[in-house]
């Protein structure tokens, strides 16, 4: 299997804060892997870092894809555009053809169920509708990887549920790699392959853990068993923050 | 209920505007009435000079002039101001660069732009169409420059993210991000248009609206000056209403569906 991203000793520092050290860690063709630390420990900048949006002070990156797609935390929906049309924006430069570049966004709304909304405007749809849209919009332009900064961080725990459901679906189906980044630990239990647990200040990586399908399940005893080794984990990471303060 | 409510207080909102109009013109009735018609003509004689004029076929010939003028320099000035204007947007080096000039020339009197066109080009079209290219132009500009600059860095962030060409950000992102500044620029840009349009062609023009008001002067009709003014009002107010409005309202459609 070939990696997809490799970061090697990568070192960022914001305003002489050192926020991230000596930060190591892989992801291989096919895999979903998840970030998991606490809020503001650093998760998105890597996620950035990845995806070029942001320069590192220290370390390499070795970059196996050719085209991404970046799944925020917002929507990030064109307001003037409807659903259609915003998934029909990021494939214009790589389909000359409008009517397959139609068909394209078409069948990725379908898979979001919601096909019979490709004319709404943003301001008409609700805020899980309007994150399935630009889910929909970056797995149309057939990525090599997908980067998830907390998606569904501001949607419903039931709605999640069914986002993550049918992503891990898509994302299987289509053998997709993708970038999790979370603070949630049970979504990213029931979404990855494997985990990364950060620490914070400076961030990196603290554990691995590998997941198998059997553990993804929310009835299975290893599950519970592996939220409380997360969350005693990362507890000692806000205890330590704690007396730093 | 709300929308028997909404067009209650519409109403409402309507008539006071329309009371506002009312009080001018008894103010000006009772002004006519203590002056003679020379200083202050009256209403009804005001209008009926302007339906003579137009039942004669008087008022086309100026009004094309002049309407022409407008567009021409208004055009011009859309073509120039925006492209400085998206220039100035995109790189924030020629943004800052143009910030001071359009300061300057924003505070040159336009009665300058009409002398100084005059000067140049000598009396006709020009200076009128020259006056208004100097004083739409950093209007568009720097509207249109401020546009760009208040553009979501999320949206602009995501873009990039997708690593979409700078065209198709042009098209499907910068422009109508810019569509209601843009609307606004015009519309502040049209209301000083038809003043200075006809100043300068009361100065530096031999036909068009200013100059039938210069003729009005000479011959002291002031009851024709009067209708030609109200013939601007109109003009004015039309532009907004009939044309910036329902296209600003097209454009945006998509902030009023809900």
């Amino acid at each position: 299997m070939r990696t997809m991203v490799k970061l090697s000793g990568v070192e960022k520092t914001f305003n002489s804060l050192k926020v991230i050290k000596n930060l190591n860690f892989w992801v291989l063709e096919g895999e979903v892997v998840s970030l998991i630390g606490l809020s503001g420990c650093g998760k998105s900048t890597t996620l950035r870092i990845v995806a070029n949006l942001e320069k590192t002070d220290k370390g390499t990156i070795n970059r196996g894809f050719k085209r991404l797609a970046f799944i925020f935390q917002e929507p990030r929906l064109l307001p003037w555009r409807t659903a259609l049309e915003n998934i029909v924006f990021v494939l214009k430069d790589r389909i000359s053809n409008k009517i397959e570049r139609q068909q394209i966004a078409l069948h990725y709304l379908k898979l979001m169920k919601l096909d019979q909304f490709k004319n709404y405007y943003p301001n008409q749809l609700s805020g899980g509708m309007k994150q399935r849209i630009s889910v929909a919009r970056a797995l149309a332009i057939n990525p090599d990887i997908i980067l998830m900064d907390e998606p569904f961080s501001d949607l419903d725990f039931p709605l999640r549920l069914l986002l993550i459901d049918s992503l891990q679906e898509i994302l299987k189906k289509e053998s997709k790699t993708a970038i999790y980044v979370t603070h949630d630990i049970r979504d990213s239990l029931l979404l990855s392959d494997r985990i990364y647990i950060l620490t914070t200040k400076p961030m990196h990586v603290k554990e691995e853990l590998y997941i198998s399908t059997e553990m993804k399940k929310m009835s299975n005893p290893k599950f519970l068993e592996l939220e409380e080794h997360i969350i005693n984990l990362l507890k000692e990471d806000s205890l330590r923050e704690g007396e730093n303060k | 209920m709300d929308k028997a409510i909404d067009r209650r207080k519409d109403l409402t909102n309507w008539l006071k505007r329309l009371s506002g109009i009312v009080v001018l013109f008894g103010f000006w009735e009772v002004l006519s009435l203590f002056f003679p018609p020379v200083i202050v003509p009256s209403v009804e004689r005001v209008f009926l000079t302007f339906s003579q004029l137009l039942l004669r076929g008087e008022l086309w010939l100026p009004l094309s002039h002049t309407v022409t003028r407008v567009l021409m320099g208004v055009g011009l000035s859309i073509l120039l101001g925006g492209g400085v204007g998206i220039l100035a947007g995109l790189v924030k080096g020629i943004y800052e660069a143009i910030k001071p000039v359009v300061v300057i020339i924003e505070n040159i009197p336009p009665i300058v732009w009409v002398i100084v066109a005059i000067i140049w080009f000598g009396l006709g079209a020009i200076p009128p169409v020259f006056a208004i290219i100097s004083l739409a132009v950093p209007i568009i500009s720097v509207h249109l420059a401020q546009g760009i600059r208040d553009i979501d860095p999320s949206l602009r962030e995501m873009a990039h993210s997708f690593n979409v060409k700078i065209s198709t950000k042009l098209y499907h992102l910068y422009l109508p991000a810019i569509t209601g500044t843009f609307f606004s620029a015009l519309s502040v840009g049209f209301g000083l248009t038809w003043r200075v349009v006809v100043m300068a062609e009361f100065f530096g023009s031999m036909s068009g609206i200013g100059n039938q008001l210069n003729w009005a002067r000479f011959n002291l009709e002031t009851d024709k000056a009067f209708a030609y003014t109200i013939l601007v009002v109109s003009l004015g107010l039309m532009t907004e209403y009939l044309v910036i409005r329902p296209l600003q309202n097209w454009a945006t459609r998509w902030r009023i569906r809900k």
